[in-house]
């Protein structure tokens, strides 16, 4: 295999080119099967992720290419580093980056931002600021909901 | 950007990683929220510290709501109970609802239980052919019917279940034709005299007892932890010899004859033993002497006992080196608690001497660390 077949670019919603390895990039089940699919040259538009976030997910991707789970300290490494990658994104970084694993189909960075969401919203309070939710409930409404599982509402 | 944006589908995975009973409680968000949690995948409900009151709710909630539940499988259903909590029927009911439901993974546990074990299961459970793993704990007891087939089963675990009789596991066992993850944990009176287990799939196996007459016949076992006391390993040791990971739980001066000479696993690559009592340093040059492609060698110590007896008490250096210590053996793990007997120092230095020479990985405890 020469240099170059090693390599693939990704191309972004607003047309910012990304060189990666190839092994990067194929932890995307939807890139492995672009790849596949042999009409595709060595450059892969990606048209649901914007350049900002295709940056955070190629980060996360040569992360876990490197570290290929020997050993209980590289997967303790790693889910320190995964923690940390998470812990300051905004509200939008996570949901765009929930929209980017989905699209992209990578499995372990979906669970990531998913869990990191359910980290941030403890209390209903949580959800309704962090996920911005409207209540378009009725008090009455409301009552009938907690009185039908009143075990979730029980502290 | 808002989370409107996000699909219900992602919605749910998002919830999936919530307590089920946060989950539940996003009911009251919004319309768009109202049912989400009832496409939730996984379903775990945890009373054992629940006052009377709170017991109630959750047996009206899942009465009223498991029946309804919209996730075509469930992926997994977890509870865990006190004694007297709920009825044997009630279970029973929950459990029946998540088989007909594609279930992939149960587990009950029953704690702080002082009554008599009850049958919780239909009879459906047993030929429940999603089951991928089903996890049992306490005063629980088992009716294997005749018509038993659990052919997805890949994980079992039974901690100090009670069986009907002397067939029910045997015959759970010997119609699980893929099992490959077994744990038993015997409790003293759990109505079988012996356990023979003849599982050809098997790669792992978890068993503690103290029963004399257990056997056990597992081909290809690939990795084994026996948590079982002189004399009752000495039945056991001789059927596990080809494992290539073994952990053993109780490892003392007691067992010495049992781990000497007739010690032999050739396809041992990782050993890790839980030392408890009194043991002789020389015991564990005895057990390296068979292991030609150990690797791998982790030791446990639990410190001084109340009776201050127990740690290493004896120590000649061995005139032989045993043959993985100078060719495979890439790692030693000291950790737990020293007693302080001079025999530590000695053994300690030996070992380093050859970590230096070979380049060893040598990972201590800080207590060990002490001793250089």
């Amino acid at each position: 295999m020469s240099k170059s077949e090693k390599k693939i670019v990704l191309k972004s919603l607003d047309n910012e080119a990304f060189e990666v390895e190839k092994a990067v990039a194929l932890q995307s089940q939807t890139i492995w099967v672009m790849c596949e699919d042999k009409c595709v040259g060595n450059e892969i538009p990606l048209e649901n992720v914007t350049g900002q976030i295709l940056a955070k997910v190629i980060d996360y991707c040569k992360k876990h290419a490197v570290v290929d789970g020997d050993g209980d300290e590289s997967s303790e490494e790693l889910k320190n580093w995964d923690t940390e990658f998470t812990k300051n994104m905004d509200q939008s970084t996570l949901f765009n980056m929930i929209l980017a694993a989905n699209y992209l189909n990578i499995k372990s960075l979906l669970n990531l931002t998913c869990q990191a969401v359910a980290d941030k919203t403890k209390t209903i309070d949580e959800f309704h600021t962090f996920l911005n939710i409207e209540n378009n409930f009725t008090p009455e409404e409301e009552a009938q909901i907690c009185q039908e599982n009143l075990w979730a509402f029980d502290d | 950007m808002g989370i409107s944006e996000l699909s219900d589908e992602l919605l749910i995975k998002i919830l999936s990683f919530l307590p089920t009973k946060d989950a539940v409680s996003t009911s009251i968000l919004s319309k768009q929220w109202e049912f989400l949690w009832m496409w939730l995948p996984k379903l775990e409900y945890t009373s054992r510290y629940y006052l009377e009151s709170t017991c109630e709710r959750l047996k009206c909630f899942l009465d009223r709501n498991l029946p309804l539940h919209r996730a075509p499988v469930i992926e997994s259903f977890h509870l865990e109970f006190g004694a007297k909590q709920f009825k044997p029927e009630d279970i029973k009911l929950w459990v029946l609802t998540a088989v007909s439901r594609n279930v992939r993974e149960l587990e009950i546990s029953q704690i702080y239980s002082l009554s008599l074990p009850n049958n919780i299961f239909p009879s459906s459970l047993y030929t429940c052919k999603t089951l991928v793993t089903l996890k049992l704990n306490g005063d629980i007891l088992m009716d294997v019917p005749r018509m038993v087939c659990l052919p997805c089963l890949i994980t079992l675990r039974l901690v100090r279940v009670t069986y009907l009789n002397e067939d029910s596991l045997q015959r759970l066992l010997s119609n699980c034709s893929v099992l490959k993850d077994l744990s038993v944990e015997r409790g003293l009176f759990d109505n079988w005299r012996k356990f023979i287990a003849i599982v050809p799939s098997l790669k792992r196996l978890n068993f503690r007892t103290a029963h004399d007459l257990d056997e056990i016949n597992m081909p290809k076992l690939s990795e084994a932890s026996l948590d079982v006391s002189y004399p009752y390993i000495e039945k056991l040791i001789g059927s596990i010899t080809s494992v290539k990971r073994l952990t053993l739980w109780q490892v003392d001066y007691s067992s010495e004859g049992v781990y000497g000479d007739s010690f032999v696993f050739n396809q041992l690559v990782h050993l890790k033993l839980h030392i408890r009592k009194r043991y002789s340093a020389n015991l564990l040059v005895w057990m390296l002497k068979e292991l030609p492609k150990l690797r791998v060698l982790d030791l446990q110590l639990y410190g001084k006992d109340v009776y201050g007896t127990n740690g290493v008490v004896f120590w000649n250096q061995p005139s032989t080196v045993p043959e993985c210590m100078l060719s495979s053996l890439q790692t030693f793990k000291f950790s737990g608690y020293l007693v302080g007997r001079p025999e530590e120092r000695d053994l300690m230095i030996w070992v380093c001497s050859f970590a230096c020479r070979r380049r060893l990985r040598l990972r201590l405890a800080s207590d060990w660390c002490s001793l250089l």
